[in-house]
């Protein structure tokens, strides 16, 4: 099962030298092509639409982009990878306490190996991460904590497992349900083994929550419990709103003249789209709030706002009949902007 | 085909569960629920405390942090000062991470 390599650039159509706003412009674009809502095969475009988040999630982070860029190098001169990334090729590996430990590959959360593998949960606590995968209660350590430990249950329990699952907006919104394998070697015959399950994607899932299923970690062993599989729920980017807490924010570019005189427009939500009105006199960065538009608490099922930041774009170029109306505006006019 | 495949895997529904009794936490993570008032006199978890009965609850985060804890302290015979620093560091790297996805967002 060999972690393929992710060519984050290519996904996103960049150059590797490209900068961090290129990267963000490509992802926008790209973003809003694919986009599940929109895009006519849905099932192909969600597809494409998580692989675009996830380079943009590398490739955003000025740090996990170098570690990226290193790790690309390092990877064409596949000795040198070894060295730096000892035991990442190997299929099993030992913890401190003895126990045996092995390879496992996720479907159906939205990320690929090589991310879980580099960036994602896993590596939550880079170099704790054997630790952490080794969950076993051997009842040693009653001394450090003057009483006795007694277990519930005899043998060793299985190792939790941890990843990150991708979720939409839209998903975190009505909810879903996600198929989700599970692909590992069987410690006792040496086998691949898929385990296929759904799980459910409460409405109003908050960004970072962990969702946990039960026995779907390592197996135990000696007659102990399964561990049990640990996802963290990681909102994908979307291309129009920026999500804080329950509140949703969407950056609406207008012309001068319609932040002067007022003007309605149509904006994009999560229940289709709603028509906005602009007072005349709007200013730049102001926040109007389209109450009720946010997503639900999974709770009361009250919903979050919607803020509308306004960002007043200014015409690149201007032809000789918008110069002329320019000029005559700035004769006119007694606005100071210095005084104002 | 795959789809009708599926048809048939159970569904895990987590949205009915989302807080746990000290009894539950104790099954879950195979520790005594002393251990877990030991861990909490040492403030290396911070469970939810209705103020009018007093009893404890713990959520997901809690949970795994418990495992965390209970894993350290087993395999590596660590005492409690020390996973109690490891604790701190941990709730910190998490709050770093969370920081830096808000500032990574559009």
């Amino acid at each position: 099962m060999p972690v393929q390599y992710k060519d984050y650039y290519e996904i996103l159509g960049v150059p590797r030298d490209a900068s961090q706003e290129e990267i963000k412009k490509a992802f926008r674009r790209l973003a809003r092509q694919y986009h599940p809502d929109v895009a006519k095969d849905k099932k192909a475009a969600e597809e494409k639409f998580k692989e675009i988040n996830e380079a943009y999630e590398v490739l955003s982070n000025p740090e996990t982009r170098k570690k990226y860029d290193a790790l690309g190098a390092a990877w064409k001169s596949g000795a040198a990878f070894d060295q730096q990334y000892p035991g990442w090729e190997s299929r099993r590996w030992t913890s401190p306490d003895g126990s045996q430990h092995f390879e496992f590959h996720f479907g159906g959360t939205g990320f690929s190996d090589f991310f879980e593998r580099f960036f994602g949960g896993g590596a939550r606590f880079s170099g704790f991460e054997d630790l952490f995968s080794s969950f076993g209660t051997s009842g040693n350590g009653a001394a450090t904590m003057g009483e006795p430990q007694t277990t519930a249950y005899p043998g060793r329990r299985g190792a939790d497992i941890e990843g990150d699952i991708m979720v939409t907006l839209e998903e975190a919104f009505n909810g879903s349900v996600r198929t989700i394998s599970l692909e590992r070697v069987s410690p006792e015959t040496g086998q691949t083994e898929v385990h296929t399950f759904k799980v459910r994607i409460p409405p109003g899932v908050k960004d970072g929550q962990l969702i946990r299923v039960p026995g779907k970690g390592h197996k135990g062993t000696g007659g102990g419990m399964p561990g049990d599989l640990y996802l963290r729920v990681r909102y994908a980017a979307h291309p129009y709103f920026k999500v804080v807490d329950r509140d949703l924010y969407y950056e609406l570019d207008l012309a001068p003249w319609d932040a002067v005189l007022g003007t309605t427009v149509s904006i994009p939500t999560l229940d289709g789209n709603v028509n906005v009105k602009i007072a005349p006199g709007t200013n730049n960065g102001q926040k109007l709030r389209v109450r009720g538009y946010g997503l639900p608490d999974p709770k009361t099922k009250e919903r979050g706002d919607l803020y509308v930041i306004v960002n007043i774009k200014l015409p690149s170029t201007v032809t000789e009949e918008e110069k002329k109306l320019w000029e005559e505006l700035k004769r006119v006019s007694k606005f100071n902007p210095q005084e104002d | 085909m795959n789809d009708i495949l599926n048809a048939n895997h159970e569904v895990y529904d987590p949205s009915g569960k989302s807080f746990y009794s000290i009894e539950e936490a104790s099954q879950i993570v195979n520790v005594t629920r002393r251990t877990i008032a030991i861990y909490y006199k040492h403030g290396l978890i911070s469970p939810y405390i209705d103020p009018e009965n007093e009893i404890w609850w713990f959520d997901e985060e809690a949970i795994l942090r418990l495992k965390r804890i209970e894993q350290l302290r087993s395999v590596y015979n660590l005492n409690l000062q020390t996973l109690k620093l490891i604790v701190q560091l941990m709730n910190e790297v998490e709050r770093l991470r969370k920081e830096l996805r808000k500032l990574q967002a559009l």
